[in-house]
């Protein structure tokens, strides 16, 4: 792909809750992407100390996306960055005031006017009253790629909503798709947490330093397969085309 | 030539239909001809396998996470060691569900593991079913039939399966016979190698025959296996 005649785009992954995954979903986007050879810079709004950093280090800047030094790091880089793509992992409870934020400072107009890509993944939590911040969201996101994410990787039974009532909030926004992030074995889940590494350097059984790291295979089995289905669903939603411009 | 380290996964749909029986023969086989093996047994609450090489057979829960690591990370190790699996019927569908989930099949063959898929017919049309589903969903995996006389077909019907598609075939064994080799303290290995003196000469030779009879296939099966790994010249 020629990333030189790329339109800059910024992926924002988001959720209005804590604990619902959304790093672990930002690392999966991180692997896809790189497996893909699409170079991307990540910024971590969990600020002092970054959970997305830890894994991924070398590409990942953490940053306070409500001041404005910061919001000048992110997005007065977007044009003129080498790296056409870059990843927001924003912090638990600060997707509204985030999107707030891209809103005021004229992104989400120069997103609508065709100068970016805007790509968000709404991470949803396991509640009802998850799907009402989709309401919420969507004023924000007309013109954005707007992925609604339901993330089983650490609870089999996250999602038991009735589903006419989701159809039924899904139906408020227009032009959002929905991703599914199937569940991990929770042991393997833990490891990968633990190893502080991307997921493809867990899969490769290597520590951060590229050592052997002796990882059982079972979990890292898990981990690929987990991958491998991430991958089919990213396929699926065309995120490639939409980096490129084609979607 | 490069020698492959086996992985003998021995499986059935049904119960009490001679994969622990099967797996052990395999076991005792290699012990016979003064080669190692290691063992694997899911059935933690009879773990037939494992009673009969305590020290060669460990036994692995599948349905905890510490049971499938257990088992799948030391056959995935490339050691020349053979390793044999006596999987318990009601472990089946996990065991076919943790290889799915963790590409074992792929990954054992690009390490130079060689799983081999001994699935002992139960004498119903359900065995036929079953390995045509399993050779069209792992076509890389090698499958073979057992049929085992030793099991009373009058309860499940003959098999369906043509005579043809069988490769190792357990024969029929007299009453005595089988109650002798069943004696918990009974090895076949044992015997091949030293039969007891005060054996009776008629059980001896009866014996002995059975028991190469099928060491005669699993031998015929290994000289196939290192026939198709040579390579010529020319």
């Amino acid at each position: 792909m020629g990333h030189n005649q790329m339109k800059p785009t910024l992926i924002m992954v988001g959720a209005d809750k804590g604990g619902v995954g959304k790093t672990t979903v930002a690392r999966a986007l991180l692997d896809y992407l790189a497996s893909n050879n699409v170079i991307v810079r990540a910024f971590d709004t969990e600020t002092p100390r970054g959970t997305l950093q830890r894994f991924h280090p070398e590409i990942t800047q953490v940053v306070d996306i409500n001041q404005t030094p910061d919001q000048m790091r992110i997005l007065d880089t977007l044009n003129t960055s080498q790296v056409k793509v870059s990843l927001i992992d924003t912090r638990a409870g600060a997707l509204g005031s985030s999107l707030a934020a891209l809103r005021d400072v004229g992104f989400l107009d120069a997103a609508k006017a065709g100068e970016f890509n805007f790509v968000l993944f709404h991470i949803l939590g396991p509640s009802i009253a998850s799907l009402s911040e989709i309401s919420e969201t969507a004023p924000f996101v007309t013109d954005a790629h707007y992925f609604l994410v339901k993330n089983y990787v650490n609870d089999s039974t996250f999602f038991d909503w009735d589903p006419a009532t989701l159809q039924t909030y899904f139906g408020k926004v227009k032009n959002a798709s929905e991703v599914t992030i199937p569940k991990l074995n929770a042991m393997a889940y833990e490891q990968v947490e633990l190893a502080g590494t991307p997921l493809s350097s867990f899969v490769a059984d290597k520590t951060a330093s590229g050592e052997p790291a002796n990882h059982s295979f079972t979990l890292r089995g898990y981990v690929r397969t987990w991958q491998n289905k991430n991958a089919e669903e990213f396929d699926r939603i065309r995120l490639l085309d939409l980096i490129t411009g084609r979607g | 030539m490069t020698a492959r380290t086996f992985v003998f996964i021995v499986c059935s749909l049904s119960g009490r239909v001679g994969k622990t029986m099967t797996a052990r023969l395999l076991g005792d086989y290699y012990l016979a001809s003064r080669r190692s093996f290691r063992g694997f047994d899911t059935d933690a609450h009879e773990p037939g396998f494992a009673l009969r090489f305590p020290d060669r057979v460990a036994i692995a829960d599948l349905n905890t996470i510490q049971g499938q690591m257990a088992l799948i990370d030391p056959l995935l190790a490339d050691d020349g060691v053979p390793k044999i699996v006596d999987l318990w019927h009601r472990t089946l569908e996990p065991f076919f569900a943790l290889i799915d989930n963790t590409g074992f099949v792929t990954e054992a063959l690009a390490r130079g593991v060689e799983p081999v898929l001994l699935y002992v017919d139960d004498g119903t049309p359900r065995t036929e079913e079953v390995t045509a589903r399993i050779a069209e969903r792992y076509p890389d995996l090698r499958l073979i039939l057992v049929e085992n006389e030793i099991v009373d077909r009058e309860a499940t019907g003959e098999s369906s399966v043509p005579q043809a598609a069988r490769s190792f075939r357990i024969g029929k064994l007299d009453p005595t016979l089988r109650a002798t080799i069943d004696e918990p303290g009974f090895s076949l290995s044992g015997f091949m190698l030293a039969p007891p003196p005060d054996m009776s000469i008629v059980l001896r030779a009866a014996l002995r025959d059975w028991v190469w009879r099928i060491f005669s296939q699993f031998k015929s099966f290994e000289l196939r296996m290192t026939l198709s790994e040579t390579e010529h010249l020319g």
